[in-house]
C-alpha cells in the first residue's frame, strides 16, 4: 500500500514537471514574443492537433505509419526470435555467423532506406520492411546474449539431477535468456517508430513522416509540432505494451528502484 | 520418531560388493589437474584415498582452493577424474547418478518456478507427474518446515528458506548419498545452527550417506562420524579423524570438552599448514 502511494507520488510528480515545464514554454513564448515560425506555443499546437483530428485529415497518415510500425515490428521481432534461437541452438552456425551479426549491426540501416524505397516502391511495403530491418538486429542479438545469460551454478544443478539438453533448454536457458530478450523488444519497439518515420521521409505517399515533410514545406511549425505528438503517442504506447508483457513473463525479475547515489 | 515422506518406490538392491571394498563411495588414487586460461596446470586433487561405509556423515573441512569442491563435483559426476577412481557401489561414476543428491553452495532454485515445482525438478525431468511425487515434495516441505511457502517463489524466501528447498530438492529421488558443498556457507550463525539441528534429524531418520563441506570446524565436528582435514597445494587428505561423540547430539554437544579436543586437534593441523606456509 506504501509502494503504490510512493508510486502515484512519484507520478504526480512527473505530472507537475510536465506541467511546469508546458506552462514555462507558453510563458516564454509570450512574454519574449517569439514568433510561432520558430517556436509555436503549446496553446497553437494543441490547437492544430485537434483540427488534425476534427478535418480528419490525420487519419490516413496515422493509418499508413501504425501499420508500417506494428507489421514492421511483428515481423522483425518474429525474425528475430526465430533466427536468434536457430543461431544459438547450432554452435557451429553461430561461430560462422557472429562476426557478421556484430559487423551488420553497426551499419547504420536507416541510410539504406533509400534503396528499400526503389525495391519496395513507394507504398507501405517499403516501411514495413524497414521497420523489420531496424527491429530484427536488437532482437537477434538480445536472443544470442540471452541464452548464453544462463547462470553456471544452475546449469550444473540441471545436470547434476539428470536434465537431458533438451530439458536444460527448455526449464532454464529459455526462460533465463527471457530477460534479456525482453530489454532487446523494448530497444526494438522504440526503432519499430523510427524506422516507419525514416522511411516515410524517404519518400512516400502517406504517413505521419510524410505529413511531417509537407507541413514543413508549408511552413505549418505548430503542424509539426502536433504530428510529434501523434508519434509519441505511438513509442509510448508500444514500448508500453512491450513493457507490460515483460513485467507479466518475467515476473521473477525485481527492478531496482533505488537511486544509484544515495 | 520416523519421517513420515511418502517414498517413490523401494530403493534398488545395493549392488553387491566387488573386490572386497564393501563400502558405498569408494575413491582410490584420485588425482585432478586443470589446465587455466593461461595454460598452466593447476593440481586440484592429489592421491585422494577415502572409504565412505553406507549411512555415514562425512565432514570435510580445509581451507579454501584445497580441492573440497572439486572433490565433490567428481563425486557427483560433474567432473572427470584425471587420474585414480571414484566409485558409487562398485561402479565408476562418469556422469551424474539418481542415486545421488547435491546440495549446492548456493540455493540455486529456479526463479520462475514455485517452490514446490522447484523441489518436484528431479522427478519431472524424468517425466513422473505423478500425485505420489507431489504429495512427497509437500512432505518434505512439511519436514523442513515449508509447508505454507509450496506455492511461494524463490524470491519471496530468505536466503535460510531457500538453502532448505534445495536440501528437499535433493532429496526428492530419495537418494542414497547426498553431497552437500558448503550449503550453509552464506547464512548467520543461528540460522546455520538451526539448519544444523534439522539435518541431524533428517540424516538419523532417513539414514543417508552425507559428504558434508564446510569451512567451520565446529560445525564439521558436530555433524561428522569422521572429520576428512584437506591442505592445499596441491589438494589432498592430510586426515581423518573420527569423532567419537555418541548421538544424538545437539547444540549442548558443542560445550563438551572432547567436543573442544577434536575442534582444537583439526585446528591445529590447520595451524601446522599455516605455519609452514608462513615459514616459506
Ligand atoms: N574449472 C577450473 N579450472 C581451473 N582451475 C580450477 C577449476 N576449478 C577449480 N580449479 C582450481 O582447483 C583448486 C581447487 O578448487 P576448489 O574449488 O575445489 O577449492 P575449494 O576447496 O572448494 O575452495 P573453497 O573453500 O574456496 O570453495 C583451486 O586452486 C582452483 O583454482
Ligand atoms: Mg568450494
Amino acid at each position: 500500500m506504501s509502494t503504490s502511494a510512493f508510486i502515484s507520488g512519484h507520478r504526480l510528480q512527473s505530472l507537475a514537471l510536465i506541467v511546469g515545464v508546458i506552462g514555462t514554454w507558453e510563458l516564454s513564448c509570450r512574454f519574449f514574443d517569439i514568433p510561432p515560425l520558430i517556436l509555436p506555443a503549446p496553446h497553437a499546437i494543441a490547437a492544430r492537433f485537434v483540427t488534425l483530428i476534427t478535418s480528419a485529415t490525420i487519419w490516413p497518415h496515422l493509418l499508413a505509419t501504425l501499420t508500417a510500425v506494428l507489421s514492421g515490428f511483428a515481423a522483425g521481432v518474429a525474425a528475430g526470435l526465430v533466427f536468434g534461437a536457430l543461431i544459438s541452438l547450432a554452435p557451429a552456425v553461430e561461430r560462422l555467423l557472429y562476426p557478421y551479426v556484430v559487423g551488420l549491426q553497426t551499419v547504420p540501416k536507416i541510410a539504406i532506406a533509400p534503396l528499400f524505397i526503389i525495391w519496395f516502391g513507394y507504398g507501405v511495403a517499403s516501411k514495413i520492411v524497414i521497420t523489420a530491418l531496424v527491429c530484427f538486429f536488437p532482437v537477434l542479438v538480445s536472443v544470442m546474449a540471452g541464452f548464453h545469460s544462463t547462470d553456471r551454478d544452475q546449469l550444473d544443478m540441471m545436470k547434476a539431477f539428470g536434465a537431458t539438453p533438451w530439458q536444460t533448454l527448455l526449464r532454464l536457458r529459455l526462460p533465463s535468456a527471457l530477460v534479456i530478450i525482453f530489454s532487446g523488444l523494448e530497444i526494438a519497439a522504440v526503432m519499430a517508430v523510427i524506422g516507419a518515420i525514416v522511411g516515410e521521409f524517404v519518400g512516400a505517399q502517406q504517413g505521419l513522416g510524410y505529413l511531417i515533410t509537407a507541413l514543413n514545406f508549408s511552413l505549418d511549425v505548430p503542424g509539426v509540432f502536433a504530428v510529434l505528438i501523434f508519434l509519441s503517442l505511438i513509442g509510448i504506447v508500444l514500448h508500453g505494451l512491450v513493457r507490460a508483457c515483460s513485467r507479466r513473463f518475467v515476473f521473477w525479475i525485481r527492478r531496482e528502484q533505488n537511486p544509484l547515489v544515495p | 520418531m520416523t519421517l513420515r515422506v511418502a517414498r517413490l518406490s523401494e530403493p534398488p538392491a545395493p549392488a553387491p560388493p566387488r573386490d572386497g571394498a564393501g563400502k558405498l563411495i569408494e575413491i582410490r588414487a584420485l588425482e585432478k589437474r586443470f589446465r587455466t586460461r593461461s595454460g598452466d596446470v593447476v593440481q586440484a586433487l592429489s592421491n585422494v584415498d577415502l572409504s565412505i561405509a553406507e549411512n555415514e556423515f562425512i565432514s570435510v573441512v580445509g581451507p579454501s582452493g584445497c580441492g573440497k569442491t572439486t572433490l565433490l563435483r567428481i563425486l557427483a559426476g560433474l567432473e572427470q577424474a584425471s587420474s585414480g577412481a571414484a566409485m558409487v557401489a562398485g561402479e565408476t561414476i562418469s556422469a551424474p547418478r539418481p542415486d545421488v543428491g547435491v546440495v549446492f553452495q548456493q540455493a540455486t532454485l529456479l526463479p520462475w518456478n514455485t517452490v514446490l515445482d522447484n523441489v518436484l525438478l528431479p522427478v519431472q525431468l524424468r517425466g513422473d507427474k505423478s500425485p505420489e511425487s507431489r504429495e512427497r515434495a509437500l512432505s518434505l516441505l512439511a519436514f523442513m518446515g515449508l509447508g505454507e511457502f509450496a506455492k511461494k517463489y524463490p524470491f519471496e524466501l530468505s536466503g535460510g528458506m531457500q538453502q532448505r528447498v534445495s536440501i528437499c530438492r535433493a532429496l526428492m529421488r530419495d537418494p542414497k548419498i547426498l553431497l552437500m558443498d558448503e550449503p550453509f556457507g552464506a547464512l548467520d550463525a543461528m540460522t546455520r545452527e538451526m539448519l544444523n539441528m534439522e539435518l541431524m534429524r533428517l540424516w538419523s531418520e532417513e539414514r543417508k550417506t552425507v559428504v558434508f563441506i564446510t569451512h567451520s570446524i565446529p560445525e564439521a565436528v558436530l555433524l561428522g562420524d569422521r572429520v576428512v582435514v584437506m591442505s592445499p597445494r596441491p589438494g589432498r587428505i592430510s586426515e581423518v579423524l573420527t569423532v567419537d561423540i555418541p548421538r544424538p547430539r545437539s547444540l549442548k554437544t558443542m560445550a563438551l570438552p572432547r567436543f573442544g579436543e577434536i575442534c582444537d586437534e583439526i585446528r591445529s593441523r590447520f595451524g601446522a599448514e599455516l605455519y609452514t606456509e608462513i615459514a616459506l
